[in-house]
């Protein structure tokens, strides 16, 4: 104590704290820094761990796997079938073609009414002297979430089913679903399956979802998505499981989509582009290809749900052995007495083995967020304002601020709040009223463009804003003013911190996306609008950068161009190969000026901004919340104090108000 | 003395074989071949005490027991159970294809274990205390955890389960009657259950159609039931004796079971045995599948690895096996003797077994699935839960008639264990009539009682009572009625959560027990179990809470501390004060004296 005192009053002496506070957005792009580069280190040797079955009962493949031999036989017979119903009937072709074969293997089967043109066929095997309280999912969609024609993966895995009907040694009970995609058609059955459907099978524990889009005997390597909504991801244990099981049975596993010549790296480069990428496609789960990969599907109902998406390409693995990875899958899982609980829910995978927990990547977000907590302290405390002196040390001893001021700006905010509340309502409520089709596409494309225009020009009109200072103000209307703008930004700001920290720990891909991109905003400041353009300049900039809807243009056209971090990542390690301009012109660039040629481009951020607006009503997503609610709001109090006119300095008038001694 | 005793009882024993004197035991067992190729194997005893004293304490006539278990007697007479059912059950009963129940589920039990009593008590805290007692002494017997019960998971049912024995119809009893009834659906049943079952028949298994009993067998069925009924059967002159009735089900896949005694490790179908579909593409690498083998035929010993070792010699008649099959396309044969002596019966409905012969049975048809025509369960009934949060949730049942004009009564008898904590109010019905529209009353709605026609509701207590709920309801033809209803989940102490508490929370098959004309039970089901997620601590938790709570108080407590000892000045007081403060005068003079010994040494 007696330390800690004297360090006080050498700081007391030497007047370092308005120094310091005069340096506090410095700080916070210092945090911030320091939170962006906490994640570049967490791929290096030594700073992410190893993956480990945590759970002893789930004992992957300790089983000899008895799909093979004349297994292979059966899932072709079954698969001729499915070709020929793909060809020949439609969706209630097929639904009926599967009700038969279902029932022919013994299964109680049912069919889920969506609407009067969409159902869903699925089945129940009873476990034979199970207790009937918990179940174990196959999914197997009629269509990829790429919207190809599924024909390995519903072979397999009616194939499957019936020999799995054929084992003794199930202790729960197995449910094989059949929904025409598995987005939205899959999400209705499953919530059905928890409100209305009669015939059910106990709890859920786990969900795989099989795509298999070839009527081909061979596969390559297993594609493994986990990303549920609203940063729920399945227990680490059965992601491990899936990995483990599928390298033991001599399959390469990709995670996030990572292309095959890069899955035998193991270095840096590899790691660190899983990282981002699980980082992006974590923050935007149920937004992309009408809602992502089939975990999404599950989500909100203590699932664990996986999709294994086989690709095709050498001829290196049958598909009875794809087989044997859902089977020694579904070994595992029926070993359980508990639920999984024992691993990690909260993680970010590296590599098929390598994962980094909660614990070791949350101080990335929470610097962040501190950056943003200390913005506002540095909003408070006049740092914003251009009329301070701000070369100088804060020589302000009071940073007081009166309490109508005070109460106006907090009024402003939930003015602002209220405004960008209505916004988000209403586009949501246009998402519920009109559905993502052919008649609405160009609706869409317009309202897309629209929003992000009217973003780009709100951002310009900060720099070109006409100077609406009334002629005669008096002292005290100037400092009302300057007080009620230093309120309202200090507000925002620290709305934002609060926004970000309430999403860190559930949700920490969206609340560190949010913070880098919103980041421009800490460093808003405002003053006179007579003058001081290059200020104005840089504020409209700033704004522009950070506007939510830019992000989504970005994020769209990035993606319509198939823009793939791998490549970045290979162009850096092979530029002396000369593959740059090999993986260029493997972007989907527009050749020529015809508008056919451009629209593409246009589709990604609409097909985005679609996402956003409709993913709380298809899948409970937060995304367009945590965006309108607390990006956006923040977003337009720092419009709203970029435009404002402000010609009060408060340290100069307080000088003025009390000569030195 | 002793030995003088021994050689009488073995005198006595032999003279039993020898004069091959009868008693009160029957036995029987039904066969009754189930669509897809399962069996339905009933096995039925029945055996009687000799007279028995109701209301004395002295030892009588009751010491004696012959063919009833002696184990039961004392226990029965002890707790004065004047009724007792046991029901240890697994697996689902799939009546869309198995029909209804074996004798209208009067002897199917949820999963797990059930037992419900009927007891004289002079209220209801001695009835409790002898169910207490009966509830601990059978659970050695039965190798359950019966001793688990206790009055937090204890009901009073008021409408269903109810006695019928003749002593309950007939004697007026000199206490009160009480009905209780508890359910462990956590129990595992295994063949450890099975021993006492067999323990209590004369034969122990050795003779007769428990001869077939093997747990092997028996639990490696599709479905499996065993109960036990002891009722107190009195006659008109109020001369009572004990009657038990002990019934074991299991229903056997032919096919797998077979399997699973040829080929114990399932191998794929080698590729010339497969069944595949002609019309469509088949060749050596391809095959569609076609459904199972209908032209089959099967014996006895396949499926329980043992033949009928002969009938029981002691049984007031002579052990039965019945098939009940379709006589168009199947054909029974009783198979007796061995090697050169087997013998070929043509077996029509029964067949009294030979005390003297093994006994095989051998069951072909050219249609399996052509069956005697099964009884439909009168009502088809699921349960499930709804809802996704950690702090609450609901039940969703959901009754189907299938009579097209017949509506049916019946008693829904749910107990949900304290930490349910249900509301009455959000219950509602939705009715979905045949033609598929629907109707929604809430409970409190005057329209739901064409529906619900009675509740008998008594809430739970924390960690003394269930919640016990009895609703009788009426399902109108060719309807189906769905309840809703939302409950809240309640926190545990820390030291009530079971063991694997990460597994979840059995919820108690509900019991549903049909109402015929004249107001009697007949038919019984159950729903299945429901496994209920409880908000799970983790259990190290209490660890890191100490730990951080120690630091939080140590830290506050060193600040306090310092506020109360010390004093807050100014930079200008605080140095005034440093300077009458011991240590600094203490350096002072350190400091004076260095100065001296500088100028001493300066001076040299």
């Amino acid at each position: 104590m007696p330390l800690l005192e004297r360090v006080s009053r050498a700081i007391d002496q030497h007047g370092l704290i308005p120094k310091l506070v005069r340096q506090l957005p410095r700080f916070t792009m210092l945090l911030a820094i320091l939170g962006v580069s906490w994640l570049f280190v967490l791929p290096l040797h030594g700073q992410y761990r190893i993956t480990y079955i945590s759970e002893n009962a789930l004992m992957p493949s300790q089983a000899y796997s008895f799909f093979r031999e004349s297994e292979w036989n059966i899932v072709r017979g079954y698969r001729e079938e499915v070709v020929r119903a793909f060809e020949e009937q439609d969706m209630t072709g097929k639904n009926e073609l599967m009700t038969t074969w279902l029932d022919n293997i013994g299964y109680k089967v049912a069919t889920h009414e969506i609407n009067s043109n969409e159902s869903v066929v699925y089945g129940i095997f009873h476990a034979p002297r199970g207790d009937d309280t918990e179940a174990m999912v196959l999914v197997a969609p009629w269509f990829t979430f790429d919207g190809e024609q599924n024909a390995g993966g519903v072979a397999l895995t009616i194939a499957l089913a019936r020999y799995f009907y054929r084992m003794s040694i199930w202790s729960k009970n197995i449910i094989v679903v059949f929904p025409k995609n598995g987005q939205l058609s899959l999400r209705s059955w499953v919530e059905a399956y928890h409100t209305s459907l009669d015939k059910t099978a106990g709890s859920i524990e786990s969900a795989v979802v099989l795509e298999y889009p070839s009527d081909a005997d061979h596969l390559d390597y297993i594609e493994l998505n986990y990303a549920g909504v609203n940063g729920q991801l399945p227990n680490l244990d059965l992601v491990n499981c899936a990995v483990f099981i599928s390298e033991h049975e001599g399959f390469k596993v990709s995670l996030q989509q990572t292309p095959k010549g890069q899955l035998w790296a193991r270095d840096y480069g590899s790691r660190l582009t899983v990282l981002l990428k699980s980082i992006f496609e974590l923050s935007m789960t149920g937004l992309l290809k009408g809602g992502g990969n089939g975990c999404e599907a599950f989500s909100g109902w203590n699932i664990q749900a996986i999709s294994l998406r086989a690709k095709k390409g050498a001829d290196s693995h049958d598909i009875t052995t794809f087989g044997r990875v859902v089977e020694a899958i579904f070994r595992s899982v029926n070993n359980l007495l508990e639920k999984f609980h024992q691993s990690f829910f909260f993680y970010l995978m590296l590599a098929p083995r390598n994962f980094v927990s909660i614990g070791t990547y949350l101080p990335s977000a929470v610097l962040i967020s501190v950056g943003y907590a200390l913005a506002s302290l540095s909003a408070i405390l006049t740092n914003n304002n251009r009329n301070n002196d701000l070369s100088q040390t804060l020589r302000l001893r009071s940073p007081n601020i009166d309490p109508i001021p005070l109460c106006v700006g907090f009024a402003i905010f939930f003015l602002i709040f209220t405004i960008s509340t209505i916004f988000g309502v209403s586009m949501m409520y246009v998402a519920e009223r009109y559905p993502y089709d052919n008649d609405n596409v160009d609706g869409y494309r317009k309202l897309t463009f629209t929003v992000i225009f009217s973003g780009v020009f709100f951002s310009f009109y900060a720099s070109l804003a006409p100077s609406l200072s009334l002629s005669k103000e008096t002292d005290d209307h100037k400092k009302f003013k300057a007080q009620v703008v230093r309120t309202l930004n200090a507000l925002a700001l620290f709305f934002l911190t609060v926004v970000l920290i309430g999403l860190l720990v559930v949700h920490f891909a969206l609340s560190f996306t949010i913070g880098v991109c919103a980041l421009p905003l800490a460093f808003i400041s405002y003053g006179p609008q007579s003058s001081q353009s290059r200020a104005k300049l840089i504020n409209s900039a700033l704004l522009l950068i950070s506007c939510p809807w830019s992000t989504i243009l970005a994020a769209g056209v990035l993606s319509s161009v198939g823009f793939d971090l791998d490549m970045v990542r290979n162009i850096a390690q092979n530029f002396h190969l000369g593959t740059a301009r090999e993986i260029v012109s493997a972007l989907h660039f527009p050749s020529s000026l015809d508008y056919a040629e451009w629209q593409y481009l246009l589709d990604g951020p609409t097909e985005i901004f679609v996402g956003l607006i409709s993913a709380y009503k298809h899948f409970q997503s937060w995304t367009w919340l945590a965006i309108c609610y607390g990006w956006f709001t923040t977003w337009l109090c720092l419009w709203a104090i970029s435009i404002s006119d402000v010609t009060y300095g408060e340290e100069i008038t307080e000088l003025e108000a009390k000569p030195a001694k | 003395m002793l030995l003088q005793s021994i050689w009488t009882l073995v005198l006595l024993a032999c003279s039993v074989d020898a004069t091959a004197n009868t008693y009160p035991f029957k036995e029987r067992l039904d066969l009754t071949p189930l669509p897809r190729n399962n069996l339905l194997a009933s096995f039925n005893f029945e055996l009687d005490s000799n007279d028995i004293q109701l209301y004395s304490d002295g030892d009588s006539i009751s010491t004696h027991y012959t063919v009833f278990p002696r184990s039961f007697g004392p226990i029965l007479k002890t707790t004065r159970a004047r009724e007792l059912h046991l029901r240890f059950s697994q697996g689902w009963w799939d009546s869309e294809v198995w029909g209804s129940l074996p004798r209208n589920g009067s002897t199917a039990g949820g999963t797990g274990v059930e037992i419900w009593s009927l007891i004289e008590a002079d209220d209801k805290a001695q009835a409790l205390e002898s169910w207490v007692k009966l509830v601990n002494s059978l659970s050695g017997l039965f190798c359950a955890s019966f001793n688990f019960i206790d009055e937090s998971i204890t009901t009073y049912p008021v409408k269903t389960l109810q006695p019928y024995s003749s002593f309950y119809q007939k004697v007026q009893p000199e206490k009160q009657l009480y009905l209780l009834r508890s359910a462990l659906p956590r129990e595992p049943i295994c063949t450890e259950n099975l021993t006492p079952f067999i323990k209590i028949l004369p034969a122990k298994g050795k003779a007769g159609i428990s001869s077939l009993l093997n747990g092997h067998k028996v639990f490696n069925s599709q479905w499996s039931s065993m109960s036990i009924d002891i009722l107190t059967e009195c006659d008109d002159s109020l001369i009572c004796n004990y009657n038990l009735k002990q019934a074991i089900d299991v229903v056997l896949n032919v096919p797998k079971t077979i399997d699973r005694a040829l080929n114990p490790i399932p191998k794929p179908t080698p590729g010339e045995e497969l069944r595949c579909d002609q019309s469509k593409t088949h060749n050596v690498f391809q095959c569609f599948p076609l459904g199972e083998k209908t032209d089959m035929s099967w014996d006895l010993k396949t499926l329980f690895g043992t033949t009928i070792n002969g009938g029981s010699s002691i049984s007031s008649e002579p052990s039965k096996v019945c098939a009940h099959v379709n006589h168009e396309h199947w054909k029974v044969y009783a198979v007796t003797g061995t090697g050169d002596d087997e013998k070929f019966t043509v077996v029509d409905d029964c067949a009294d077994l030979d005390v003297k012969s093994t006994t095989n049975f051998l069951f072909s048809t050219d249609e399996s699935n052509n069956v005697v025509a099964l009884n439909k369960p009168p009502v088809m009934t699921s349960r499930s839960l709804t809802g996704h949060s950690q702090d609450s949730g609901g039940f969703r049942t959901d009754f189907a008639n299938i009579s097209e004009d017949k509506d049916v009564d019946l008693v829904f008898f749910e107990t949900l264990p304290w930490f349910v904590r249900i509301f009455l109010h959000t219950m509602d019905i939705t009715i979905t009539k045949p033609d598929k529209s629907t109707v929604t009353y809430s409970i409190s709605d005057p329209l739901s009682e064409t529906v619900l026609k009675q509740i008998y509701y008594s809430p739970a207590v924390d960690r003394k009572a269930p919640t016990h709920l009895e609703l009788l309801l009426r399902i109108p033809a060719g309807c189906s009625v769905t309840l809703n209803y939302q409950f809240d989940k309640s926190m545990l102490l820390y030291a009530e959560y079971p063991p694997d508490a990460n597994h979840g929370f059995e919820i108690d098959p509900a019991v549903i027990s049909v109402i015929g004309e004249e107001g009697n039970e007949i038919y019984h089901f159950r729903t299945t179990t429901s496994l209920l997620t409880l908000p799970t601590p983790d259990f190290s938790m209490p660890y890191n809470v100490i730990i951080l709570t120690s630091t939080v108080m140590s830290l506050a407590f060193g600040g306090i501390f310092n506020l109360l000892v010390k004093r807050v000045v100014t930079q200008e007081q605080a140095d005034s004060l440093a300077k009458v403060s011991p240590l600094y005068r203490v350096s002072e003079k350190l400091g004076r004296v260095r100065t001296r010994i500088r100028q001493l040494l300066g001076r040299a």
